[in-house]
């Protein structure tokens, strides 16, 4: 079936091209203001359209944030209507990052009080490629709710498990259950509608997402919140890539977590081509994945995984465009910002 | 080519450099420090770093150039001489500047107010849905207005606001590419405003501020601002004539400053090139030896600048200090140089095979493109093209229009015509010659014929070829792949053995026999299999010779009486005194020193840790700074000496350096060996193959050529009798196609032909070009 998409794979390579370069970045990250990065970002092929009409003066992080997350939009449905829109296969894929970014968002801001932030941040333009409603949501006002508002999503079992009754949620464990149930899915629909070496690879990519996700958690729970393993292995993804089986779980227990997470995510995933330490951990994680999708990008003939690898990409550029903002924002050192960045 | 090396008090480095600049035959080279800085002695080498003290003078310089609208151009600066000092162009330029300045002034605020009004003009297009005077809207004191825009998707979120104190006024939408605006202003009670206006800033509503000179209704002060903004450009006009008056009688004398700086910021701007010893600069390059002497009178007015001149020894394996390379040909062939250098220069006293490549590549695109008319217009579209523009190859299509009329000459065809001329093909002696008994109609009656003589050409040209890298490699000292290669003389023999015996063959004669095989198919076929042992064999004697040579300056220390290294002088017998220095020089190094045996120095070597050669080197007091320079670059380390105050061991014999790469010489497996030669033989035999195939190309396209015209006949006669207007136009347009995509195409497979069939066979790039520094405007 992925065959149809085949012709997605220019239009994909065309749109990394106009890509931000080391040397926009470079030139990014010694402006003095947010507006100069504004402005620098309209001169750029990249974001010219996408930025024309915002006004560099008054813009925002949240604004400039909400902006790439709508260029982001606006991409994939070029691409998606490239490819003939109503398919449900593997193209379909952003729909489901989307569903589970609404939910989990919502299902916060509901937990903690902030219903007029459920409003400021439900995502309209979006609606019609929602399996739900957005409106209703903004009138939810306890958790209780949640459940009967995503009924009709592949979520709704796991939102019943943790807000229906009268259960006091566990905010940490929805999150894994959220989470595991996305790579679930990301993985069935490419294993049904890719085939070939490019099925093999994105099915790899979607995994060692997830287990290095893991790997950051243990670092992040261990190293700076020097969280017991108890409370930090129930909140593993229940998914397995390329370690060993228990070796993720054995880190967590082991007394230098820091050190043992590290020397796995370089014996199995970084090897020599990524310099890593403690420091950079997070961003080498980040250029690990995004070396794995450029090459995915350009080595596949699979219009599908090219489109899923130009998503991953672009969403490490987003990251890096709001590094820089908010390194200039706050007056960073060049230095420590360059650090931050993959590029 | 000749090695100059410059040298001079440090406080005339600037006026050297210019003159460097402005010689426009120097190719500088990158200043050498001393290799190593742990052995850097009392008089090593350091690199000028400091910074360009006028690049900031120029910038300003281009800045007020720009202001004032003054074209910078190259101008005479001897009106200027006298200015040197950053403070002298300082007070120029702030003399220029406050003739303006009052002017300037006022434009850059009509400019700035003319800005701030087209932003309100903008903002007042999306308002002019409000039919209220402003000047009744700001007085309000219970009620807050604010104006601005709001994206659709934050509009829609309104509902959830429906019981809040405010009401939106929608003006017009925006359509943006991301999000399409809606502008508008809310209105809300002052009490409740703070909550209200949180709300519109979670939605991203982007308020405007609406400046208070505003008075009428929105759509009456757009046109009000628009009128003023049109009456501020008309000023700002007036203005600009006015700066453009002052900036003409400027033009001359700024523009004659600013070559003045232009070519002291240049100058400075080179002394990351130049070195220095105490308060002594070195500057090293090249000169074309021919320039040498007019370029070393340039220095003579400055005074106290001496300059060495070494000419390298042009030996094809020369590349001590490599020099730089600058092809020179004669007008006719000189446009293909750029093929050259698409491919690599030659290294220096290598082959120039600029002539090669120009006589072939007229040789295969002529006959590829064969036809008078087309290459005529060519040829002309080439001249027109060479004439009014910069375009490489137009000179190029000259002289390849011209080669290929010259064979359409022999082909018989005028823009695909065949009646007017007659062809080859259709000449008694040669169509009686390939058995046929009438002329043929056309060039496909005897393509087999032609495509066996393309191979011929394709034979030719690789034995050719195969000659010219047989001398070339053997000349470099390659005997790998000159005498014993696939592409030296084995391969010669072989090669041409088997075109022999294949002829032979094809002419019902057998010249196969024991002999024959062993003496030009097997012995050369051994020579390639084993070639890397027998050249290793040879170089080994040849560097015998060498190193025997090079040790045999010793009979140098027969004249040194008296050594004393902490003074760095001594006694020389017959020179006078000298200066002196203890080091040691890389084996590399050492062996180039005899190159330089014209120059009045000496090197006296002590000994050899195998890798390393210590000793002396030794020169008159007037040359030492110079020798210091030339040491440096062959690598020389300045080290204390172990014989300080013995100079017994001085006398110590020389030994040729035990190092040697034969000690070093690993042997693969045998397995590898056998393996490797194997693969490499069957290589180069295939190699034989496809690169004498590959001129069947050349056939082939006169044959599609002759097809193409073909097709474009049979079109014009469809379009009409011959000369019809129908029938003109499609002859024209087909032509035009056919030049175009066939000129095109034959002139790339031309090219590969060059490039992989032949350059492969025989030549080696690694040159660098030499680029002269030239007093042009480096900063424009």
């Amino acid at each position: 079936m992925s065959g149809e998409y085949g012709a997605l794979a220019a239009k994909a390579r065309a749109i990394y091209g106009r890509r931000l370069t080391a040397a926009d970045f470079s030139a990014l990250i010694r402006k003095s203001s947010v507006a100069e990065v504004m402005s620098y970002l309209k001169g750029t092929p990249r974001f010219s359209s996408e930025f024309a009409s915002v006004n560099e003066l008054t813009a925002r992080r949240a604004q400039i944030e909400s902006l790439l997350e709508r260029s982001l939009f606006e991409i994939y449905g070029r691409l998606l209507r490239s490819a003939g829109g109503g398919d449900d296969g593997f193209p379909k894929f952003m729909f489901f990052k989307y569903e589970l970014d609404v939910i989990v968002n919502v299902s916060l801001y509901i937990l903690i009080d902030k219903q007029e932030s459920v409003i400021a941040y439900l995502p309209f333009y979006m609606e019609d490629l929602l399996g739900f409603e957005l409106a209703p949501l903004g009138k939810i006002k306890t958790a209780s709710e949640l459940p009967a508002a995503f009924a009709d999503t592949d979520y709704a079992d796991i939102l019943v498990e943790h807000f229906g009754g009268n259960k006091t949620p566990k905010v940490d464990l929805f999150l894994r259950d959220m989470n595991a149930r996305y790579v679930d899915k990301m993985t069935e629909l490419a294993a049904e509608d890719i085939s070939g070496d490019a099925k093999n690879e994105v099915i790899g990519l979607i995994k060692a997402q997830a287990e290095i996700d893991n790997l950051l958690l243990i670092y992040r729970l261990r190293s700076l919140f020097k969280e017991p393993s108890t409370e930090i292995l129930p909140l593993l993804l229940p998914i397995r890539a390329k370690l060993p089986k228990g070796v993720a779980q054995s880190a967590a227990n082991e007394h230098d977590a820091d050190a043992k997470v590290l020397a796995l995510l370089k014996k199995y995933y970084f090897k020599d081509k990524i310099v890593c330490d403690l420091n950079n951990i997070e961003v080498s994680a980040r250029k690990y994945m995004r070396d794995r999708c450029a090459r995915l990008l350009h080595m596949s003939e699979d219009g599908a995984a090219v489109m899923y690898a130009l998503m991953r990409l672009l969403d490490i550029e987003k990251h890096n465009v709001i590094t820089v903002v908010e390194s200039v924002k706050y007056a960073l050192p060049v230095t420590e910002t360059e650090k931050m960045l993959v590029n | 080519m000749s090695l100059v090396s410059i040298e001079g008090p440090l406080k005339k480095v600037n006026r050297a450099l210019r003159k460097c600049r402005e010689s426009g035959c120097f190719h500088i080279m990158p200043a050498a420090e001393s290799a190593d800085s742990s052995h850097a002695g009392p008089r090593s080498f350091t690199r000028l770093k400091d910074r360009n003290t006028y690049a900031q003078l120029l910038k300003r310089y281009q800045v007020l150039a720009s202001r004032l609208g003054i074209t910078l151009t190259k101008s005479d600066f001897s009106s200027a001489e006298n200015m040197s000092s950053g403070g002298d162009f300082d007070a120029y330029a702030a003399k220029v500047e406050h003739s303006v300045e009052n002017i300037m002034k006022q434009r850059e605020d009509l400019i700035a107010d003319a800005d701030n009004l087209k932003q309100v003009v903008r903002q007042l297009e999306f308002l002019e849905g409000l039919k209220t005077d402003f000047r009744d809207i700001f007085p309000m004191k219970t009620v807050k207005i604010r104006f601005g825009r709001i994206t659709e998707d934050g509009f829609k979120k309104f509902d959830f606001y429906k019981d809040k104190p405010y009401i939106f006024v929608k003006f017009k939408t925006e359509k943006e590419r991301l999000a399409d605006y809606i502008w508008g202003v809310y209105f809300t009670p002052t009490a409740v405003s703070e909550e209200i206006d949180e709300i519109f800033r979670s939605l991203s509503f982007e308020r405007v501020r609406m400046p208070d000179f505003l008075e009428g209704k929105a759509a009456d002060e757009r046109t009000r601002l628009i009128s003023e903004i049109e009456a501020g450009n008309k000023e700002i006009s007036r203005l600009d004539a006015e700066i453009k008056a002052i900036a003409g009688r400027h033009t001359k004398a700024f523009n004659s400053v600013y070559s003045k700086l232009e070519s002291l910021y240049g100058a400075a701007a080179l002394r990351q090139n130049v070195s220095a010893a105490g308060s002594r600069f070195y500057i090293s390059g090249y000169v074309l030896a021919r320039k040498s002497a007019e370029f070393e009178r340039q220095f003579e007015e400055i005074g106290d600048i001496t300059l060495m001149f070494v000419p390298p020894s042009g030996k094809p394996d020369d590349n001590t200090l490599s020099p730089p390379v600058k092809l020179r040909n004669n007008v006719i062939i000189r446009p293909f140089e750029m093929f050259v250098r698409m491919y690599g220069l030659p290294e220096y006293g290598g082959i120039d095979p600029t002539p090669f490549i120009a006589l072939t590549y007229m040789l295969f695109y002529g006959i590829m493109f064969a036809d008078v008319g087309q290459g005529l217009a060519l040829s002309i579209l080439g001249f027109i093209l060479a004439a009014k523009t910069k375009f490489a190859l137009a000179p190029i299509m000259s002289r390849i229009g011209l080669a290929g009329a010259a064979f359409g000459i022999l082909n018989g065809s005028i823009f695909g015509n065949e009646e007017i001329l007659t062809p080859f093909f259709r000449y008694p002696t040669v169509y009686s010659a390939l058995g046929l008994s009438e002329a043929p109609h056309s060039v496909f009656s005897v393509s087999a014929a032609l495509i066996i003589g393309t191979l011929g050409i394709g034979v030719v040209m690789l034995i050719v070829t195969i000659l010219m890298n047989t001398i070339i490699a053997t000349r470099r000292g390659d005997y790998e792949s000159g005498l014993f290669g696939p592409s030296g003389l084995a391969g010669f023999v072989l090669y041409g053995s088997v075109i022999v015996a294949a002829l032979a063959a094809v002419t019902g004669n057998s010249i196969l026999n024991p002999v024959y095989v062993i003496c030009l198919f097997l012995l050369p076929l051994a020579s390639i299999f084993f070639k890397e042992t027998l050249a290793h064999k040879m170089k080994q004697r040849d560097k015998r010779s060498k190193l025997a040579s090079a040790a045999n300056d010793r009979r140098l220390s027969e004249a040194i009486k008296r050594v004393t290294t902490d003074g760095a002088v001594f006694e020389l017998s017959g020179c006078g005194y000298v200066g002196c220095r203890y080091g040691s020089l890389s084996l590399e190094g050492y062996g180039k020193l005899n190159r330089f045996s014209s120059l009045s120095f000496c090197f006296f070597p002590t000994e050899t840790d195998g890798y390393r050669v210590s000793g002396y080197y030794a020169a008159p007091n007037r040359y030492f700074p110079s020798t210091d320079r030339l040491m440096t670059l062959l690598g020389f380390r300045d080290e204390r000496s172990p014989y300080d105050n013995d100079d017994k061991k001085l006398t110590a014999q020389y030994e040729p350096p035990a190092h040697d790469e034969a000690a070093h010489h690993e042997k693969p497996p045998l397995g590898e060996f056998l393996i490797g030669g194997f693969i490499e033989l069957f290589e180069s035999g295939l190699s034989y193959l496809t690169n004498t195939v590959s001129f069947l190309r050349i056939g082939g396209f006169v044959l599609s050529h002759a097809g193409l015209m073909l097709v474009v006949a049979i079109l014009a006669e469809k379009a009409g009798a011959e000369l019809s207007p129908g029938w003109i136009v499609v002859m024209i347009l087909g032509n035009l196609f056919v030049m175009g995509m066939e000129g095109f195409l034959v002139g790339i497979q031309a090219l590969r032909l060059e490039y992989y069939e032949l350059f492969s066979r025989f030549y080696s790039e690694g040159g660098k070009a030499f680029q002269p520094l030239t007093a042009d405007f480096i900063v424009n």
